[in-house]
């Protein structure tokens, strides 16, 4: 178990190509660490920094107290779990756990004592006899989960583990990391282009875009206060929603205008809008799809929030709840998500409330959050 | 080496000690040390031309320390013979540097094989790291499970920097010859060096082979394709010597003809940026031969959604994936344009 020290990190392929840049981080003792964003935003690149696989072009690295920059990677006492696996098919379940810790030269009994307990773990005790090409996809992840574990190291890396299984595995292996994690009370550096696994997995998230960090935070701090668009639009599903129009004052009221759209800031988020000095400004107003009400019981008891009526384009049924599109409003499709039981269909035409209280403000320019 | 016929009749002569130089070819001449050597001599001079094999022997109990010394003088910088081993490593790194020279003398007599061998290579993907391919032989050794003591037949042979090339007997591979199997024991060995060693390597594996007189073609086909795979598959880093035929043949090309070809196929086709899921989805398609629920499963989705996919890609490029002259077009312009 170790802290995980980034500071101000670049990775540079030739002269013109920065993968990432100045990242600088540190990784808490004993945390569960997502770096999440979209293909090509350097969160790999940085993994694999920290395992030794690439070379760091500048900053230093440090796990614990020691600096590894100059560290051969297979003496770094780290483990990584990458997105293809394989096992070693000459050998059985047990052989394959066991084959690192003999290389390592542990006696016996401390191997026996590792592999049942990272077996016990993973439940795959009873797989422990069998070849490879007798497990199935998920039980061959366990093996490769069994083969990092055993060797305890201070730091667990993962690559995009999941990737290579279908979606109700993914699901189910999601649970045993996170279970595998309270277990061992390891440090583990988590990487995943899929901001679900970010948000249930994480205990801080590294929100990444073109090499930089965009964001720090806990899912839940991401989630309700992201600092600009990108990480507003990239986490949660279905997006926020967002609008480009302008902020005015009108006769004391702060409002923010677009075609078809007419929304009073509450007085709190007129306040920082006045701050801030966005009035008059062009600016991207932001609002989840669970913020969007059409059920009566909510537009009754808030009779001072904004209200809009707009036509139904599509519905998704989604079983417990609906996500209802709907076009005509300012130049953006909107997606509000309310209860499965409001019956809504195409064509209709509904009054829609905002929860104003958890609207966001982007400025149209830098694309930083206003709130 | 003509005149060690008559220094060695000369100082037999002058001595009246037993000395014998003989001159044989490749072939013989271990049989012709194993027969005097039983007799009680030693080989004190070698020295090779072409096929002709020169070879002075004394009768060791006959000749004391100073008369050695004498025998210094004609014969002081005998060329030291070189083993098998070393003449297969010589021959195969010249291959690799691109200056290939004829393969050792008698190589299948010198080198019988029981069983057909499957051929590795490795390639190190970080120019900048500096570990020695030879401080990996013990990890290889172990998971092959190989005891030099009981059968000395797992070959290791670094070519240079980049490349190490390994010969393993099939038997070791569990005769396991079908190309699946050969990729997933090349997985298992990849998964093996970044996970134990931690380094960043590239696998590549050969089809079985009977004979060892094969092994030229063979390595010349993975360092072909390993520079295929640098160029037009960076992110493949397990492949199989009968796969990426169509970047092998790009590879091959001069760059002014790639170049060439490459601006043909964009006037012929115009097609946007395609993202990730939808290159994916391509990618999937044509290795797994067009076969859509095929290609479905291996994605993890639903056949309907793999069709959906499809159809809104050839409603972008103009071009359906699902027919094959189509599918070659987009095969060759996601090529080039990779690269």
């Amino acid at each position: 178990m170790a802290k995980v020290t980034l500071s101000h990190i670049y990775k540079r392929y030739g002269n013109n190509v920065t993968a990432v840049d100045d990242f600088h981080l540190d990784i808490h003792d004993r945390e569960f660490l997502v770096l999440v964003g979209p293909s090509g935003c350097g969160k790999s690149t940085t993994l694999r920094m920290i395992a030794g696989l690439e070379e760091i072009s500048e900053g230093d690295m440090y796990i614990g107290d020691r600096r590894v920059n100059d560290v051969a990677p297979k003496d770094r006492d780290i483990a990584m779990v990458f997105q293809s696996y394989a096992l070693y098919p000459h050998m059985n379940v047990y052989e394959n756990m066991a084959f690192g810790l003999k290389l390592r030269k542990f006696s016996k009994s401390e191997i026996e004592k590792r592999i049942q307990e990272a077996a016990r773990i993973l439940d795959i005790s009873h797989l422990l006899d069998r070849k490879p090409k007798a497990l199935s996809g998920g039980q061959r992840q366990r093996v490769a989960l069994g083969r990092a574990i055993v060797r305890e190291p201070q730091v667990f890396l993962m690559d995009e583990p999941l990737s290579n299984l279908d979606a109700k595995l993914r699901v189910q292996m999601r649970t045993e990391i996170l279970k595998l994690h309270q277990r061992l009370n390891t440090t583990i550096i988590y990487v995943t282009h899929d901001q679900t696994e970010a948000m249930t997995m994480g205990d801080r998230i590294v929100v990444m875009k073109d090499g930089f960090i965009q964001q720090v935070a806990t899912p839940t701090e991401i989630y309700n206060k992201p600092v600009n668009l990108f990480v507003a639009s990239f986490i949660g599903s279905p997006a926020m929603n967002f609008v480009k129009g302008t902020v005015l004052e009108k006769d004391g009221v702060c409002v923010f205008e677009a075609p078809n759209i007419h929304i009073r800031f509450p007085e709190d988020k007129a306040k920082l809008v006045r701050d801030h000095g966005y009035v008059n400004r062009s600016a991207f107003f932001g609002i989840r799809p669970e913020d969007i009400y059409s059920d009566s019981t909510f537009l009754e008891a808030n009779p001072f929030e904004s209200f809009l009526n707009a036509e139904i384009d599509v519905v998704e049924n989604m079983g417990s709840e609906l996500y209802v599109y709907f076009t005509n409003i300012g130049d953006a499709q909107m997606v509000a998500r309310v209860d499965s039981r409001e019956g809504l269909k195409p064509k209709m035409t509904v009054k829609l409330g905002m929860d104003l209280s958890k609207c966001h403000l982007f400025d149209s320019e830098t694309q930083q959050a206003v709130f | 080496m003509e005149n060690w016929t008559r220094d060695v009749e000369k100082i037999r002569q002058a001595t009246g000690l037993p000395i014998a130089c003989l001159l044989t070819d490749a072939s013989s001449a271990d049989s012709l040390e194993r027969e005097y050597s039983q007799r009680g001599w030693e080989l004190i001079a070698y020295a090779q031309n072409h096929a002709e094999i020169w070879l002075v022997f004394i009768e060791s109990s006959k000749w004391d320390g100073a008369a050695r010394a004498m025998l210094n003088l004609f014969f002081s910088q005998p060329e030291q013979k070189t083993s098998f081993p070393e003449q297969l490593s010589s021959w195969l790194r010249g291959i690799a540097a691109g200056t290939p020279g004829p393969s050792p003398a008698h190589m299948e007599q010198h080198w019988p094989w029981l069983g057909k061998r499957v051929c590795f290579l490795l390639e190190r993907c970080r120019v900048d790291s500096t570990f020695e391919w030879t401080a990996m032989q013990p990890l290889l050794h172990d998971f092959f499970k190989n005891d030099e003591q009981k059968s000395p037949s797992l070959l290791f042979i670094p070519l240079n920097h980049s490349y190490l090339f390994l010969i393993v007997p099939l038997s070791m591979l569990g005769n396991q010859s079908d190309k699946e199997e050969l990729l997933e024991w090349a997985s298992g060995l990849h998964d093996l060096i970044t996970t134990e060693w931690m380094e960043n390597i590239r696998m590549l594996v050969g089809s079985p082979l009977s004979s060892s007189s094969a092994l030229d073609k063979e390595l010349a086909r993975l360092l072909s394709l390993s520079q295929a795979i640098a160029i037009y598959r960076p992110k493949a880093m397990v492949a199989g010597s009968w796969s990426y035929t169509l970047e092998r043949w790009a590879a091959s090309l001069a760059p002014q003809d790639a170049k060439m070809l490459s601006e043909l196929i964009c006037s012929l086709v115009t097609i946007p940026q395609l993202n990730t899921e939808q290159l994916e989805t391509l990618e999937t398609l044509f290795s797994r031969q067009l076969n859509v629920s095929d290609t479905a499963r291996q994605l993890f989705i639903h056949r309907n959604t793999l069709l959906y996919r499809l159809d809104k890609l050839t409603e972008l490029t103009g071009l359906d994936p699902r027919l094959f002259p189509d599918a070659v077009l987009l095969q060759l312009f996601l090529l080039f344009r990779q690269n």
